[in-house]
């Protein structure tokens, strides 16, 4: 339980060899959901009602971009987001079942009570955006299957 | 498969897995190759891994490893008053691995001669030019007169020693509320709910808040990659290893 919590949380190392084979599982994915239309109805909905500019972390990636920026996307950059942002200045810590209650709360302030967040956390909010109604399809050719995603906010 | 296909990356992922069932059935294992990358050569490699288990047998570690999933599987099962009913319905092959196969406690082995043997049967049986393999006995399937039935192994068992059965719980919002304990541990909001649960279950569920709008803004890839990176090293611990403790 140490391990898997603390450690794990404070003390990654990221193993070059573990990153190409994480991207490759990503790329795989991506790939594989190209022609879904499940996926890509969803995509597409979730990019109309979510006009955020590209960058923005609520942006919603077509799954082209999501390819190009996983081939793009490095070692050191998954580091630094580590180094930058991983911390536990506002965390949530929810414990139920079998246990000592003053034993778990002695061991979260002795494992995290030191692990400060490096960059301030404000949360990011949903805002609303009036999107004029559209009707639209994506043919998927090699597939018998459609899928419709309605929705309105 | 991992090491032979992922890890040189003629697959981005593999699996196997096989039926416990009276008569001679199929063991099925595969190979998710990316786009662009050759179906032939995952194809060969995929072959010849499992034909060559022979020469190449699981270590004792490996089986131990696969033994000791197993047995947490079976036990965080059998903790979960929903999944048992569901598991037990579905085979008599379930119920004979949730209750024999830990009991028993197979003790670890690298049986070459059975890996031998496998590989044989396997080797035997693959259609050459088919991209699904299909192991069925040269002969076909055929039913197996020798074989000790559903009941085989059962006969001697005895159970483990009954699981804390837990509390009965008013999950009522008022009640649960009363019940939860709420702290803070540097920037920790605690919130613990001690009860009774069945086998001494513990369920923790911990979230990170981070960043804001602008510290985030072109971070997101490399966020989605951090995530997952945690659980394939420390500087203590390797993936693998990881994987065995949790």
């Amino acid at each position: 339980m140490r391990l898997a919590i603390a450690e794990v949380l404070r003390e990654a190392s990221f193993p070059a060899n573990e990153f190409d084979l994480l991207k490759q599982e990503e790329l795989a994915n991506a790939e594989q959901q190209k022609s879904e239309p499940t996926q890509i109805a969803f995509t597409e909905f979730g990019r109309r009602l979510s006009p955020y500019p590209k960058g923005d972390v609520r942006y919603i990636s077509t799954n082209e971009e999501t390819v190009a920026d996983l081939n793009a996307a490095t070692l050191d950059q998954a580091k630094q987001f580590y180094r930058d942002f991983y911390g536990s200045s506002n965390a949530q810590l929810s414990v139920i079942g079998d246990f000592d209650e003053k034993e778990v709360a002695g061991l979260a302030s002795e494992l995290f009570g030191n692990w400060k967040s490096p960059k301030a956390f404000v949360r990011v909010p949903s805002i609303y955006t009036d999107v004029a109604a559209t009707n639209q399809s994506f043919p998927t050719p090699d597939k018998a299957n459609a899928f419709l995603s309605p929705g309105s906010i | 498969m991992h090491k032979a296909l992922v890890e040189t990356k003629k697959a981005s992922s593999v699996f196997g897995f096989d039926f416990q069932w009276h008569d001679p059935t199929l063991a099925i294992f595969g190979a998710e190759v990316r786009q662009g990358d050759s179906l032939e050569a995952a194809k060969d490699v995929l072959i010849s891994t499992i034909e060559g288990i022979g020469a190449n047998p699981p270590t004792k570690e490996e089986v131990e490893r696969a033994r000791a999933q197993l047995l947490k599987t079976i036990e965080l099962t059998l903790n979960n008053s929903d999944r048992v009913g569901l598991t037990l319905e579905l085979s008599s092959s379930a119920r004979r691995l949730a209750f024999v196969f830990p009991a028993s406690r197979p003790a670890p082995q690298s049986d070459a001669g059975r890996s031998d043997a496998g590989g044989r049967a396997l080797f035997q049986a693959r259609q050459p030019h088919a991209r699904a393999i299909h192991p069925h006995l040269a002969t076909g399937p055929r039913r197996d007169s020798s074989h000790p039935g559903f009941a085989g192994g059962a006969q001697d068992y005895k159970g483990d020693a009954t699981v804390a059965a837990g509390e009965a719980f008013d999950p009522s919002p008022a009640n649960i509320e009363a019940r939860t304990m709420r702290s803070e541990a540097g920037g920790i909001k605690l919130a613990l709910l001690p009860k009774k649960t069945r086998g001494g279950k513990v369920v923790a569920q911990m979230a990170l808040r981070y960043g804001d709008e602008k510290s985030l803004m072109n971070r997101t890839m490399a966020a989605r990659l951090a995530g997952p990176m945690l659980m394939r090293g420390t500087a203590k611990h390797s993936r693998q290893q990881i994987q065995d403790e949790t």
